[in-house]
């Protein structure tokens, strides 16, 4: 076999491209199995690696490598913040899939009038900087009485998340194959049947990528939870992370840990559901745009 | 049509649709100015939540089903030990108290939020200079209509107390500790390298000089670590108003900072210039670590760990961190506190206060909850808090019989063994010079410096000029005092 | 009951559009109301102030530096990640072995949040534990730490953890378009003797135009409102270096409670990022 100068390139890309994706990630867990006085000097690999950062995040004191190493002093917390957001990031996408499904059928296969209006205003909600309209939903939602309340997170994710799936779905069901209702309608299906039985199992790829997406927006936020429910106990695990940056704590691996746990579900999330990604077609919203 | 035309008219179709939105957009708002939600004044509502009890609480409910329970907002510290001693007075006074743990970094901007939403609560934590701020914003009250408020007042140190009046005298709150910071501490290992071991500046020019030397030796590669953290309550505001006070020998910072009527009295042309400059002289000469100009407090808490400095301002719980093997590369023995002389003072006051929200939910149990944290155990007559975070972090304490105790004592010798009674000897040199800013009785400090710090900053390093940084901070101070007090 | 499909679509998308303009409008409206207004909680009044608010912006030498952070910022995002995106796109858009494997770990960087991407930067720039300073020091590069994030260069460091961040999406939706391109117009082209480049332009790049027309829209929106990551890794500092507007705008809402002033700098920024957002349309979409 000859050695191809194209395939030589495309395979030192391909390992350049590893290395570049993956150092990051490896660099916070890498910090979070090491002991605070190992990492003082900067470490490339872990050095005496052990899981007491994990035990402590749990609230138990263990011996370290150098002595005894207290349990985390907030554990309670951030284990009431995993549980907040276990459950609000499912919800979360099971009520966006559930809104947005018809809706991206609906502006993405039929004709109905005001289409351009609607994606202008799905798009342009999307734009406005999340900061200038953190103090009016924070006395929106005192005043209504959802401020410190897992419903009212819910809410605000879903504010995010709906336009931006119907966007993306909005192309997705355009893009495919006008003849699968057709087929379904000739053998005498109603709209609402032909959808349910042809074109929902076909979507099934797009509809899982916009999951993880909606599922990853929820799953991430900061910034609307750390204000909206700061300080009560519905806030979620992302923003009780701030406590690390407290006043008495030297704890960069303790703070890794701590990340990590958020990371990882949902790096395997993605890892588990990534080939579905490339199946969406995101063309077709543009030209529906233009 | 044509493809040119296809894409001019869905330009203009385009921008039609920018402004319905925008139109959209203004009618929303003239329905939110009718609307029913005015950001101010704040309206004692109670807050009623429309979900299920999907959130539950730290502590567990009392005893007593039919009491509304008291509300507790405090920031992050030593979190077992104070769900500990809430239990102990729920049960001791057949009490049911929901503590709110608020993160430590937007702490403040964090209690704002709820003071203006109208919420209810029964005692919080303030930090220096936001006491005086709630008090004359109305939403915690001074404690003067409190039952045995003299003999709560007859258990401070006279200085402290001081501290702790408004700006008409009033009590404003309760301590929860007290420490020196931004004065320094020295590291002889360092020294000792340089040559100049065991010598003590008694002025920050001193300072300087002595980090001059131990850089020209090479002893260290960065000699001093200022208490100049990258954020304004904590890092390099607070360092400001020490240096300005120490040398320039004005306690309350009143004659070069801010008058007893809290207008500015600072130019390009006062004392303020010739301390920026030196700021602006040693960050050049790499006399300070830079990191600690980008970091946070943690961070720069972090920094002072690392062992290689031979000076570090910093405060009486760090310093107590850097004496700890366990997580400090610095040599317990050889660290030392820098005494104060009569040549110049050092420090400024760090402190910590129990408040009493105006909006609680009951007067005379509030109260209760106030005294038993803030001052004493009713039963015991034994001061829980103030003892066990003198114990546990070094944490003083604003009553003058907390460091008399031996318990308290025995637990300052483990950590600094025989420097204890230097240790001892140097905090009461310093607390009667520290700083005591008067400024911080008014709420245009904590304004002035949340957007003045990152002058101070910008400045330090060079991004901007001596005379235009002061120029915005004293542009920044004339408009909050117009804003506040009016007229100039 | 035969709906036409007008009706159809609206029933279909209704409960939709109710929960966004509930959700969404109100407090967009309230935002616009405030920044016509003065708030002073000292004296609980909240008086009309007209543009004054939009007229202090001018004046404002924290809000110009902050514009000259976020402009750079943006810019350098946008091409970053347009870039990446392309470029990681054109590779697994091929076949060899191991691009399954290169696909799956490529999605990674977009599964961390803003907070924890900053934190990935701060560990990996910090001088005392920092990887980057760490591998230096093994190989002999350096011989003692550097520091970073000074105020040069914070601003670009950030810059390229946030597009390490945002470069999957770009990935994913140029690749998408790339396996749209057929194949045979791609060998003709090879067989009439055009060059890589040449070959790029003319036969790959009007097939991705669209794909990178939203990478470039998507970037600079993100770009654009991003505070987060400024917040975790550099708090901004130090001094202002790293203050883009957002964050800038942050510190007056909650650290100044300056909010008719705060409303009336983020109206200010949505303006010009939809402005910018048209200009790309326009550039991009004209026929060439």
């Amino acid at each position: 076999m000859a050695i191809n100068s194209r395939r030589v390139v495309l395979y030192v890309a391909a390992f350049l491209i590893i290395i570049y994706t993956l150092t990051p990630i490896y660099s916070v867990f890498m910090i979070a199995l090491m002991d605070v006085k190992d990492i003082m000097g900067g470490q490339v690999y872990p050095v005496n690696p052990s899981l007491n950062q994990y035990i402590r995040l749990f609230g138990y004191d263990v011996k370290g490598h150098y002595g005894l190493l207290k349990g985390y002093g907030s554990a309670a917390q951030l284990k009431q913040g995993l549980t907040n957001i276990l459950i609000v990031s499912p919800i979360v996408t099971i009520i966006t899939m559930c809104a947005c499904i018809p809706a991206g059928y609906a502006i993405g296969r039929l004709q109905i009038r005001g289409k351009r209006a609607l994606i202008g205003m799905l798009l342009g909600s999307r734009s406005i900087p999340s900061v200038s309209v953190l103090i009016p939903y924070y006395f929106l939602f005192t005043a209504i009485g959802l401020r410190g309340t897992l419903m009212g997170i819910v809410i605000i994710h879903l504010s995010i998340t709906v336009p931006l799936v119907t966007w993306i779905l909005m192309g997705y069901f355009g893009a495919l194959p006008r003849t699968l209702e057709k087929a379904a309608r000739l053998d005498g299906c109603s709209r609402m049947g032909a959808m349910r039985t042809v074109v929902l199992p076909v979507a099934g790829p797009g509809i899982a990528a916009t999951a993880i997406i909606a599922f990853l927006f929820s799953w991430n936020d900061f910034i609307f939870s750390f204000l909206l429910s700061g300080g009560t106990s519905a806030q979620t695990y992302n923003a009780y992370l701030t406590s690390f940056f407290g006043f008495t704590s030297n704890e960069p691996a303790l703070f890794a840990a701590a990340v990590t746990i958020q990371m990882v579900v949902a790096l395997m999330v993605c890892i588990i559901l990534q080939r579905y990604i490339t199946s969406l077609n995101f063309i077709d919203p543009v030209s529906v745009v233009l | 049509m044509t493809e040119e035309e296809k894409k001019r008219i869905t330009r203009r179709k385009y921008l039609k649709y920018v402004g319905a939105g925008v139109v959209v957009v203004g009618v929303a708002g003239a329905a939110a100015y009718y609307g029913t939600l005015p950001p101010s004044p704040p309206t004692p509502t109670e807050t009623t939540t429309l979900a299920p009890a999907t959130t539950s609480e730290v502590t567990a409910a009392s005893s007593t089903p039919s009491l509304t329970p008291l509300t507790f907002v405090r920031w992050h510290y030593n979190d077992t030990a104070v769900t500990g001693y809430v239990k102990q007075f729920e049960q001791e006074l057949n009490e049911s108290v929901t503590e709110e743990i608020l993160e430590n970094v937007n702490y403040t901007s964090l209690v704002d939020a709820k003071f203006q939403a109208g919420e209810k609560f029964d005692l919080l934590y303030a930090v220096a200079g936001q006491e005086f701020r709630w008090l004359d914003l109305g939403y915690t009250q001074d404690l003067e209509s409190m039952s045995e408020i003299n003999k709560i007042k007859a258990d401070f140190y006279p200085d402290i107390l001081e501290d702790f009046k408004d700006m008409n005298g009033k009590l404003a709150g309760l301590p929860y500790f007290w420490c020196p910071m931004c004065n320094p501490y020295v590291n002889d290992a360092i020294l000792e390298k340089a040559g100049i071991g065991g010598q003590r500046p008694e002025t920050w020019d001193e300072l300087w000089a002595m980090a001059r030397k131990v850089k020209s030796t090479g002893a260290s590669r960065y000699p001093v670590l200022p208490h100049w953290a990258d954020v304004g309550l904590g890092g390099i505001g607070w360092a400001f108003l020490a240096e300005m006070s120490n040398i320039y020998n004005d306690i309350d910072l009143t004659k070069t900072l801010f008058a007893k009527d809290f207008h500015p009295v600072f130019d390009t042309n006062t004392e303020i210039a010739e301390l920026l400059t030196n700021w602006q002289r040693v960050v050049k000469e790499g006399l300070i670590d830079p990191g600690v100009l980008s970091a946070g407090e943690n961070d720069m808490f972090s920094l002072s760990l690392s062992g290689i400095h031979a000076f570090v301002s910093s405060r009486l719980y760090f310093w107590k961190a850097m004496n700890d093997p366990a997580s400090s590369k610095c040599i317990p023995e050889k660290l030392h506190m820098v005494p104060a002389t009569s040549k110049q003072g050092w420090g400024e006051i760090n402190s910590g206060f129990y408040l009493w929200p105006k909006n609680n939910t009951d007067p005379e149990r509030s109260e209760r909850l106030m005294k038993f944290f803030g001052w004493k155990d009713p039963t015991t007559g034994k001061r829980l808090t103030a003892t066990a975070w003198a114990k546990s972090d070094a944490l003083l304490s604003g009553y003058s019989d907390v460091l008399s105790d031996p318990d308290v004592i025995a637990a300052f010798t483990l950590w600094l063994g025989d420097r204890v009674d230097e240790t001892f000897k140097a905090i009461d040199s310093i607390r009667p010079t520290m700083a005591v800013p008067w400024i911080w009785k008014s709420p245009v400090y904590t304004e002035w410096i949340e957007t003045g710090f990152s002058t101070l900053s910008a400045v330090a390093i060079g991004q901007t000029s001596v005379k235009d940084g002061i120029t915005q901070l004293r542009s920044l101070a004339d408009s909050l005092y117009k804003k506040y007090y009016g007229g100039s | 009951m035969v709906l036409s499909d007008t009706r159809l679509g609206l029933i279909l998308v209704f409960p939709l559009i109710a929960l966004v303009l509930l959700v969404s409008l109100y407090p967009m409206g309230y935002s616009l109301w405030l920044s016509f207004v003065d708030v002073n909680f000292l004296t609980h009044k909240t008086s009309f102030v007209g543009l004054a608010n939009y007229a202090e912006t001018l004046q404002d030498p924290f809000l110009r530096n902050s514009i000259f952070v976020s402009f750079r910022f943006v810019v350098e995002t946008t091409v970053l990640v347009t870039l990446l995106g392309l470029g990681i796109a054109l590779v697994i858009n091929e076949k060899f072995r191991g691009v399954s494997f290169v696909k799956t770990v490529v999605i990674l960087p977009w599964a961390l949040s803003e907070f924890a991407t900053g934190l990935v930067g701060r560990f990996i720039l910090d001088s005392s534990y920092g990887l980057l300073n760490a591998i230096l020091l093994r190989i002999g590069v350096i011989n003692q730490s550097l520091l970073f994030l000074n105020g040069a260069n914070s601003v670009e460091w950030i810059s390229l953890f946030y597009s390490w961040n945002l470069a999957p999406i770009g990935v994913f939706f140029i690749l998408a378009a790339l396996q749209t391109a057929p194949e045979l117009l791609y060998k003709q082209a090879k067989v009439d003797g055009a060059s890589i480049i040449a070959r790029f332009r003319l036969v790959t790049f009007p097939f991705i135009r669209y794909a990178v027309l939203i990478v470039i829209v998507l970037s600079t929106i993100q770009a654009g409102g991003a505070v987060v990551i400024f917040y975790a890794l550099t708090g901004g500092g130090p001094g202002t270096t790293s203050t883009p507007v957002p964050l800038y705008d942050f510190r007056v809402f909650l650290g100044s409670f300056n909010y008719g002033y705060g409303s009336a700098i983020s109206w200010l920024a949505l303006i010009f990022i939809v402005t910018a957002v048209t200009g790309y349309f326009y550039i991009l979409t004209r026929r060439k």
